[in-house]
């Protein structure tokens, strides 16, 4: 499903599987040397992997991870992938300075920093300014192809979706655009995929949880993400 | 005067002046790397070459030293300014080289003192490995070595500091103990959309 034909400023909360979103997307962070701090590491000089445990800090430009342990897999002299495991895991970057700091946190991340893919399972949770709040069990973040891919379309893999309200829009938003967002919201929550955990998230919008970062909100310009 | 020849009078001038020389030596501040009186040298030798094996051939140890001291009550041997290459067979080799160390006989252990440096010598580039540290504990029967120290570490495009470390020399397997940072030279581009 294609989030952009949602009015963007409009606090409503969504259930749905299998979409695939935009974002603007990519950085030169990765051309800048990767740091790695943790209480204890081992290093396998013939695997050419770090495992480190003792609680795990990852930075390269904007890219900060924190976690309670992982593994830094190499090929050569390049960091490939790094596997991290944390209650949760917080993964902070910022794809483009227009959309601000993208954050996703879940129990189990591996950036597979070669495809710059990355996969997050188990409470998942990934917020921007841009585009909002999504969470589900397993979400895929491509950041090459600017791509967030979630939701297998059964049972605790469903994604769920909050679209931040911007008071802007909010404000100047019509009657009529509201109507239509709450029976695009009411379509979506009806269609045979959907089961009872829409009802369950619409009574507790993802909105309502704790706040993932301390950053003020830029406006929101939902228009923009399928460009 | 006393009547007495001029020689005997110079005599005793002379067995003055060596028996204070004597206590002078004796009595004179001692340097630094001198061991107690109560450690008596068994043998000393300067500028060694040496080379020693386990009773299996399967690993020997090539050494260099400016000094070698060993003392009659200990199994030590002092050793200053070593250079020590573990050999093993189908292995990349290990050289340390310290200001100072100290070399256990029976246990073929060598604790190495102040600016201790190790190398992994081969040809992979992969698996070439620098560190340094103050002081460095080397088990040259099971190819470990260990510091509580503060230890650097350079790898291919990677660097790293931690306090305490565990090297296992003969696997390239290295345990970092704590307060761990590593900083990775990643020349990957970022690819292109």
């Amino acid at each position: 499903m294609n989030l952009l034909f949602l009015p963007g400023g409009l606090g409503i909360a969504l259930v749905f599987s299998g979409y695939v979103l935009t974002v603007n997307a990519a950085p030169a962070d990765n051309r800048q040397p990767l740091y790695v701090d943790a209480g204890q590491c081992v290093f396998d000089m013939k695997s050419n992997q770090s495992r480190c445990a003792g609680g795990m800090q990852v930075r390269q430009g904007s890219l900060h991870i924190d976690a309670t342990k992982g593994t830094v897999f190499r090929q050569g002299k390049r960091v490939v992938r790094i596997e991290l495991h944390g209650n949760p895991a917080v993964f902070r970057y910022v794809i483009n300075p227009q959309d601000g700091l993208m954050v996703a946190q879940a129990r189990y991340m591996d950036y597979r920093k070669a495809e710059d893919l990355l996969i997050l399972k188990g409470n998942v949770m990934v917020k921007n300014p841009t585009l909002g709040t999504f969470s589900g069990e397993k979400m895929v973040i491509n950041l090459r192809t600017e791509e967030i891919t979630g939701g297998e379309g059964d049972g605790d893999q469903r994604v769920h979706m909050v679209v931040e309200p911007d008071a802007e829009n909010l404000s100047n938003a019509s009657p009529a655009d509201e109507k239509k967002a709450d029976s695009s919201a009411q379509s979506v929550a009806e269609q045979p995929e959907s089961t009872g955990t829409a009802g369950k998230s619409a009574a507790s919008p993802m909105k309502a949880k704790p706040p993932l970062k301390s950053h003020p909100e830029k406006p929101q310009a939902m228009e923009s993400a399928d460009d | 005067m006393d009547g007495r020849p001029a020689w005997q009078r110079l005599l005793a001038v002379a067995m003055v002046a060596a028996l204070s020389y004597l206590l002078w030596v004796i009595n004179r501040p001692q340097p630094a790397e001198t061991r107690p009186e109560a450690f008596t040298k068994g043998y000393a030798a300067t500028r060694v070459t040496g080379t020693l094996s386990n009773d299996t051939g399967e690993y020997h140890i090539r050494f260099q030293a400016r000094e070698l001291i060993q003392y009659d009550h200990k199994e030590d041997v002092d050793i200053l300014a070593p250079r020590v290459t573990m050999l093993e067979q189908g292995q990349p080799s290990w050289r340390f080289s310290a200001h100072k160390g100290v070399f256990d006989r029976q246990e073929q252990n060598i604790f190495f003192q102040q600016q201790v440096e190790t190398r992994r010598v081969t040809n992979n580039p992969g698996e070439l490995l620098y560190f340094s540290s103050p002081d460095l504990w080397v088990d040259a029967s099971t190819r470990q070595a260990y510091t509580k120290s503060v230890v650097h570490i350079n790898a291919q495009a990677m660097e790293a500091t931690a306090r305490g470390a565990e090297f296992d020399l003969g696997n390239n397997r290295h345990r970092l103990l704590s307060e761990v940072h590593m900083q990775y030279q990643d020349s990957g581009r970022w690819p292109s959309p």
